[in-house]
């Protein structure tokens, strides 16, 4: 019997579990949720409100919360063992460098699987006698496209940690990549459309300028969230670079399908999130795995 | 079958050349040393014998199989200690032997690994990040015990270990010899590789100086050995007759006994005790490995005044005890 990517996963996740680090995040991440519950609960906002709209407002914390804990737990996974030494343990079993990227991803997606389950069953657990509504379509909804969000970026963390050679340079990706998604991407995209078109985007747009909005998973995701609660997720950050009035403008109207002319494409429907999340899987890991597989491991 | 057989395997990095065409056969079942200071390039050929870096030029054979495409056929039928390892801080030194032996197919009881490797059960049941530099190492060597290989490569194995750990990792290497493993053992203790080794290879600069029997280093090496001892009177005990023993001086309460044969020293302060002669000190010239290198290049050995102590220099201390 050989050895298999699933004996890296399992070890990978008997490791990363014992992480105090991991585990800070996480419970920093689900105390902030209950704070955010409880205080809405106390200052009456969510007396008339539903699971739905819970659900929706979540998201907002959601999108800078998950990709921060997948990255944590992702970055330093092989890059962290090539440079203290353990993988020349690892990889003097029979072990394959596929074994180790796949293992590695696999192995770490099920921890931050396992954090987001745990932090949705505490919204569950508060949230439900809070609102009297148990939602649960939607929550199972809202849950697996956060795990997914979790996924991708834990797969983009080890696609950054298998390609690097430094713990320097993996984490200078890792901040880099989600300062530009979380921050910059508003700034990107308008930029592009303002040097094709010569103006900013409007309350109507092209609809190419959605899709390279969405091409961010922290978006897809928001739109797909928005599409499931039926409501405009407000994003993490807005730099309000786009030519229009927020405040004059309702959030039926910010919706994508509102904001297109005409028939909504198909690759702006929210279930093409999934093709989004799934591109920021394969690649990551690809480009990782081909220079892990031909890097000299000093 | 060889266990080992490089052929003009090159490592260069940029204009450096590593491991410069080193041809390097290792026969099954031998112990076999891989002699040189740091930065010879030790670790270089050992990493390309296990895949973990690409060689420039030329090709490695282990075990029969190609290094590069059939590394992973090689690695479950090898046990490695790498060089600059480290492990799993936050699992249990158990956990890690149950992994090993997993891995490597072993069925042996994770217990009978702690103890040939002298750790005990209660160090085994606690987490390796509060381990010491040589329980480490101890617990990386039973790791590369598991699953009884046909070849064990140890790189630098002595790093961190106690003298205790040090003669621990001596007779597993000799067992393994003995089971029909072959060894490839890497070092720049002389010492070290003198005392466990079939055949040593000398490297240095990336370049193979020499190929040996232990028998012919010690010969090599041995040339010109020199004995001090701290007498308080000169002794009136010829030494000169002694086999191997080719001069024998005393000045200001030292003597020194030149030898041919680094076995006469033990022969000399044999005889000084028979006649009942106090010897309060006892120092020998080492051999370092430039005398060694000296010694295959040159034919000349040179050598260095140092302090003898029992545990460290290998000849005299199996002598003394």
């Amino acid at each position: 019997m050989s050895v298999t990517w699933r004996d890296v996963a399992r070890k990978d996740f008997e490791d990363v579990v014992r992480s105090k680090l991991l585990w800070g995040i996480t419970i920093g991440f689900v105390g902030l949720l209950t704070l955010f519950l409880v205080v809405g609960w106390v200052s009456g906002g969510t007396n008339d409100s539903t699971m739905t709209d819970l659900l929706s407002g979540m998201a907002q914390f959601v999108v800078f919360f998950v990709p921060l804990i997948a990255l944590v737990a992702g970055y330093m996974a092989i890059v962290g063992e090539r440079r203290s030494g353990s993988l020349r343990v690892l990889l003097s079993y029979p072990f394959s460098r596929s074994d180790v990227v796949f293992g590695k991803a696999i192995g770490r997606s099920v921890v931050v699987a396992a954090a987001i389950c745990f932090g949705f069953l505490v919204v569950t657990l508060l949230g439900v006698p809070m609102t009297g509504d148990l939602a649960i379509v939607d929550l199972v909804l809202v849950a697996g496209f956060t795990v997914m969000l979790g996924v991708t970026f834990t797969a983009l963390a080890v696609g950054i940690s298998a390609a690097t050679s430094s713990r320097g340079i993996a984490l200078a990706w890792a901040v880099g990549l989600f300062f530009l998604m979380l921050v910059l991407w508003e700034a990107l995209a308008v930029g592009i459309y303002y040097l094709i078109e010569g103006t900013r985007p409007g309350l109507e747009a092209e609809a190419w300028y959605f899709a390279l909005y969405q091409a961010n998973p922290l978006e897809s995701y928001r739109i797909a969230i928005g599409a499931v609660t039926d409501s405009f997720v407000w994003p993490f950050v807005q730099l309000g670079l786009e030519d229009l009035s927020y405040a004059e403008t309702g959030p039926g109207d910010l919706q994508t399908s509102a904001r297109v002319e005409g028939e909504v494409p198909f690759y702006l429907r929210p279930w093409f999130s999934a093709v989004t999340f799934l591109a920021w899987t394969v690649i990551p890991l690809a480009i990782g795995y081909r220079r892990f597989e031909n890097a000299d491991l000093e | 079958m060889t266990a080992i057989e490089t052929q003009s395997l090159t490592k260069r990095y940029g204009e450096a050349a590593a491991v410069d065409g080193l041809d390097l056969v290792v026969e099954e079942g031998e112990v076999f040393g891989f002699l040189g200071p740091n930065g010879a390039g030790k670790s270089t050929t050992i990493n390309m014998l296990l895949d973990f870096i690409r060689p420039t030029s030329g090709s490695a054979v282990v075990l029969g199989m190609d290094a590069r495409a059939e590394s992973q056929a090689i690695r479950e039928r090898i046990g490695v200690l790498a060089e600059g390892l480290d492990l799993y801080g936050r699992l249990t030194g158990r956990r890690h032997l149950e992994l090993a032996l997993e891995w490597a197919d072993g069925t042996e009881p994770p217990t009978s690994l702690l103890e040939r490797v002298g750790l005990s059960t209660d160090a085994a049941e606690r987490t390796v990040g509060g381990y010491s530099k040589g329980m480490k190492q101890r617990l990386a060597l039973a790791m590369a015990l598991a699953g009884d290989p046909d070849l064990l490569i140890l790189d630098e194995p002595s790093t961190g270990l106690d003298p205790n750990g040090i003669r621990t990792m001596r007779e597993l290497v000799r067992d393994a010899a003995d089971d029909g493993a072959a060894v490839f053992f890497s070092s720049h203790d002389l010492g070290q590789v003198e005392s466990v080794c079939d055949r040593v290879g000398i490297l240095n600069d990336g370049q193979l100086v020499a190929v040996d029997t232990v028998d012919g280093l010690r010969e090599a090496v041995g040339a010109h050995a020199e004995l001090y001892l701290r007498i308080a009177d000169e002794p009136d005990v010829d030494l000169q007759w002694i086999d191997g023993v080719t001069e024998a001086t005393y000045q200001d309460g030292r003597l020194t006994v030149t030898c041919d044969d680094p076995r006469a020293k033990a022969r000399a302060i044999g005889a000084l005790r028979d006649a009942g002669i106090e010897v309060l000190d006892v120092d020998a010239s080492s051999v370092s490995l430039e005398d060694v290198f000296a010694a295959y290049t040159n034919g000349d050995v040179d050598l260095v005044e140092e302090s003898g102590d029992a545990e460290e220099s290998g000849r005299l201390a199996g002598v003394l005890q």
